[in-house]
């Protein structure tokens, strides 16, 4: 009965774009959710004059290594959210290292943000780039011999770029690049240069490759 | 290039999806481990310190047991743990906080939750009651042990990564009756300072037992 019915141009069209489109959206259907790992590398990042209560002058984070997990979902094709956390840890670099104080030689930097990002993706079979754009908190950890000197938590904006490879329907691997600006405060009288002084901002850029899991 | 078909099995996809994981009549465990955030105890709270102590960020454990009443509606008791110092307030990035106590931080609570299905992803917000101890150690004073009422509110989502297990990822916030403050300190009913406000931020691994 069925081979009876003639197929109309329209609904052989209808059926060639389903075809066509299906491979794309295999992996990482709208409901779905993601898991993954990441590690890599954290570039840069200044305080800048008068942005922090430990030193007097700039001082810059030594590049470190990066590593985090995130957990995400697909709302539309395009269309995701994801939440990450990411940490660091990484000492100071400055000009002149011989005219820190001991307190401020011994600084260890611990560098942790917590987000939540919406994801664009496009598709092309297998290979997807996509866009994000997130806000969340950021904690600076710095940890001194003295306990007094205590963490911090600030705001956060993160914006990047990256590509997935699907494996398979269920894995792939994600190449991410991240840039985040995290709010310090304004600085110190002399200092600050008002509502758009960069100085008080710390700027990091983050390049991290990781496992990803869908289901 | 149309996308109905295509947004039509996607919606057939999240339906059938969505009956998938913790059905009405199922049971819930997890583990999260996280951060506690902030809150303070105003002056007159306590008679141990002159002025306003502050909470110090640290990390924070929990477990918690729930059900699933409903497709939209659950319960949870929930245990959490923080063990932190009390430190004189200060502001700026990395200024100098003494420490003027240590505090073992817990909350037992009872919440309602209502989720809603996208799919895999249930995000969810909720409401709870429950009591809050707080064991204090002041560094030159003998310590004290609180019970007090406590109050939340949060959100947050689990993404389940199969039918029996998946992620979780919760914020919430918590509020503390502390009581009346002494030293003429207290503004009435409405005083602020009478609560202890603080934040959480947790993520952990779930498990469901459906018995179907």
């Amino acid at each position: 009965m069925l081979l009876e019915v003639p197929l109309r141009p329209t609904h052989a069209l209808t059926l060639a774009v389903l075809c066509a489109v299906a491979p794309a959206t295999a992996q990482a259907p709208p409901g779905s959710v993601q898991a993954g790992l990441e590690a890599g590398r954290q570039f840069g990042g200044t305080f800048a004059a008068g942005s922090d209560e430990l030193f007097a002058g700039p001082v810059r984070m030594r590049n470190c290594t990066l590593k985090g997990f995130w957990f995400g979902t697909q709302l539309t094709p395009e269309w995701g959210l994801e939440v990450a956390t990411r940490r660091s840890s990484t000492r100071f670099l400055l000009p002149d290292p011989s005219a820190l104080t001991p307190l401020q030689a011994s600084a260890w930097f611990e560098y942790a943000v917590m987000e939540l990002a919406a994801v664009r993706t496009f598709r092309f079979g297998r290979l997807q780039p996509y866009g994000v754009a997130g806000a969340g908190l950021a904690n600076l950890n710095i940890n001194v011999t003295d306990k007094a000197y205590r963490d911090t938590n600030r705001a956060s904006l993160g914006l990047g770029a990256g590509l997935r490879y699907w494996l398979g329907d269920r894995f792939a691997l994600r190449l991410d690049l991240r840039a985040h600006a995290a709010y310090l405060q304004v600085r110190q009288e002399g200092q600050d240069r008002g509502a758009l002084d960069q100085g008080r901002w710390l700027r990091t850029e983050d390049a991290m490759v990781g496992l990803q899991i869908s289901y | 290039m149309s996308h109905v078909p295509l947004k039509l099995l996607a919606l057939l996809g999240l339906g059938l999806a969505a009956c998938a994981q913790a059905p009405a009549g199922s049971v819930q465990l997890g583990y999260e481990d996280g951060r506690l955030y902030g809150g303070s105890l105003a002056t007159g709270t306590t008679a141990l310190f002159k002025g306003r102590v502050q909470l110090d960020d640290n990390l924070e454990k929990g477990f918690w047991l729930g059900t699933q009443l409903t497709e939209a509606w659950g319960l949870e008791g929930s245990v959490r743990r923080c063990s932190t110092d009390l430190v004189q307030p200060d502001a700026g990035i990395w200024s100098s906080q003494p420490k003027v106590a240590g505090l073992d931080y817990a909350v037992l609570e009872m919440a309602a939750h209502r989720s809603c299905r996208l799919g895999h992803c249930h995000p969810y917000w909720r409401v709870g009651a429950g009591l809050a101890k707080l064991d204090l150690e002041p560094t030159d004073a003998p310590g004290r042990s609180l019970r007090r009422a406590s109050l939340s509110a949060g959100a947050g989502a689990v993404f389940w990564l199969a039918p029996w297990f998946g992620f979780r990822f919760d914020l919430r916030a918590h509020a503390i009756y502390l009581g009346t403050r002494g030293g003429g300190q207290d503004q009435g009913a409405m005083d602020g300072g009478r609560w202890l406000r603080t934040q959480e931020i947790l993520a952990g691994a779930v498990v469901s037992f459906d018995r179907r």
